[in-house]
């Protein structure tokens, strides 16, 4: 290796401190930033009762391991915005360990908002497939 | 170091991170962290030392994220006005003949004649609920209905905040979640009572009385008088008189005086409601010191 490349190559940051290499983080972020509305929504959505902000970061951790990893903090203003628009709705509870929690639950008008984003996620994941050749074999 | 400091070390970055934000949203942003470290420390909060307990809440804070992340993702979730809310508060001060063009400057006004009658109301009621809540506050019953009196102002003042909010646009302050009434009726009522804002609201709202009837004489005033001086031509023409008697003899004159008096009229109004604009913004503002957070 001449000494350009080495010099060039040590100042390219290293992926992971575990030497994870089949992990991209910041494309992992890029995907998931327009995503996350439609994971928290169907996370809500599958629920029968209503779900507080730290029990919905721990259904996704339980996935970790098949989806992308985030900062749990990130959800938080996700699940406001949620709200704002309608698509979620909150009560705040009393807890018996620390502050009052905030529950959420999907109201009507997410519901109705989530099957689109579905169907929009499916379209989307099929162009994908056929964009890397795979998938559909029509 | 203690959990709890590690907890209030991370809040104060992650306020630091969100800088001048508006206050609603920084509320928002702290309450959600403190949920989540205090949550997932409390997990493991029965089992072990504090070396144990500190290593939880570290934990905690490694996968809730740095206070930059959360904060910039805070920001780009916002909307315009969360984001810049002393831009926002300049809305009021626009161009001379924006004013017309801003939904804000008719809302604003609405809002500011709807005080006169609603602090009149609330004048009879303070004072009724006042005077027989402390007047019977030797019997028995006096308490009671004190108490009652200031749930209902509690209430009149929460619905007050959202309707001002509403109207005006201006964001109410948002209340920690530790303000949060929840518990048993005693806890609610004791949270409630402790609260000084509640008492600031109740002055807010015997305010509103002396405020609604200067608003209400003033706006009405001038814009009567603007809305007489444009319409000076129509109303001559109306009556079918093109004369007035003290402009006898000169057509140009007459058409003069007319021109003046409209053009005059409109003056006075677009003044008349950037005056508005200023009073609702300065009213708005005191609502927002005084009135309970929502």
């Amino acid at each position: 290796m001449n000494p350009l490349n080495a010099l060039l190559a040590s100042m390219v940051p290293v992926p992971g401190k575990k030497g994870n290499d089949d992990r991209d983080p910041k494309f992992e972020k890029d995907l998931l930033t327009g995503l996350i509305s439609l994971i928290l929504l169907s996370i809500c959505a599958s629920s029968t009762v209503p779900l507080y902000g730290y029990q919905i970061a721990r259904k996704m951790e339980a996935e970790e391991l098949a989806g992308p990893r985030l900062k749990q903090g990130t959800i938080y203003p996700v699940l406001r915005a949620l709200e704002k628009n309608g698509l979620l709705k909150s009560q705040i509870k009393a807890s018996a360990s620390g502050p009052p929690r905030k529950y959420y639950l999907i109201t009507e008008k997410g519901r109705k908002k989530l099957e689109v984003w579905q169907r929009t996620w499916w379209r989307t994941r099929d162009f994908v497939d056929i964009m890397m050749g795979g998938g559909h074999d029509e | 170091m203690s959990d709890k400091t590690l907890i209030k070390d991370y809040l104060k970055d992650l306020s630091r991170e969100l800088g001048d934000v508006d206050q609603a949203l920084k509320v928002e942003a702290l309450d959600d962290a403190e949920e989540f470290l205090e949550e997932m420390a409390g997990e493991h909060l029965g089992s072990g030392t504090a070396k144990d307990r500190e290593q939880a809440i570290r934990k905690a804070i490694r996968a809730y994220g740095s206070p930059r992340t959360v904060a910039r993702e805070y920001l780009r979730r916002s909307t315009e006005e969360e984001r810049h809310p002393t831009e926002r508060m300049d809305g009021p001060f626009m161009g001379v003949l924006g004013v017309y063009t801003h939904k804000e400057t008719y809302l604003g006004l609405l809002y500011l004649l709807l005080m006169f009658p609603l602090g009149t109301m609330m004048f009879s009621y303070i004072l009724l609920g006042l005077s027989v809540g402390i007047g019977m506050a030797i019997t028995i019953i006096g308490i009671p209905v004190l108490i009652f009196f200031l749930i209902s102002i509690y209430g009149i003042s929460y619905l007050l905040g959202r309707f001002t909010e509403l109207m005006l646009g201006l964001r109410m302050p948002r209340k920690k979640r530790k303000m949060y009434l929840v518990g048993k009726n005693w806890t609610r009522l004791k949270t409630m009572l402790k609260d000084w804002r509640l008492y600031s609201s109740l002055l807010f709202l015997f305010l509103l009385f002396p405020l609604g009837l200067v608003y209400f004489t003033v706006l009405v005033t001038l814009i009567a008088v603007s809305l007489t001086l444009i319409t000076v031509p129509v109303w001559l023409f109306i009556s079918g008189s093109t004369d007035i008697s003290i402009f006898v003899g000169s057509t140009f004159a007459q058409a003069a005086i007319y021109t003046l008096a409209f053009l005059t009229g409109l003056v006075l109004f677009t003044w008349t409601l950037h005056l508005s604009n200023i009073l609702w913004y300065l009213h708005g503002k005191l609502a927002r010191s005084m009135l309970l957070k929502v």
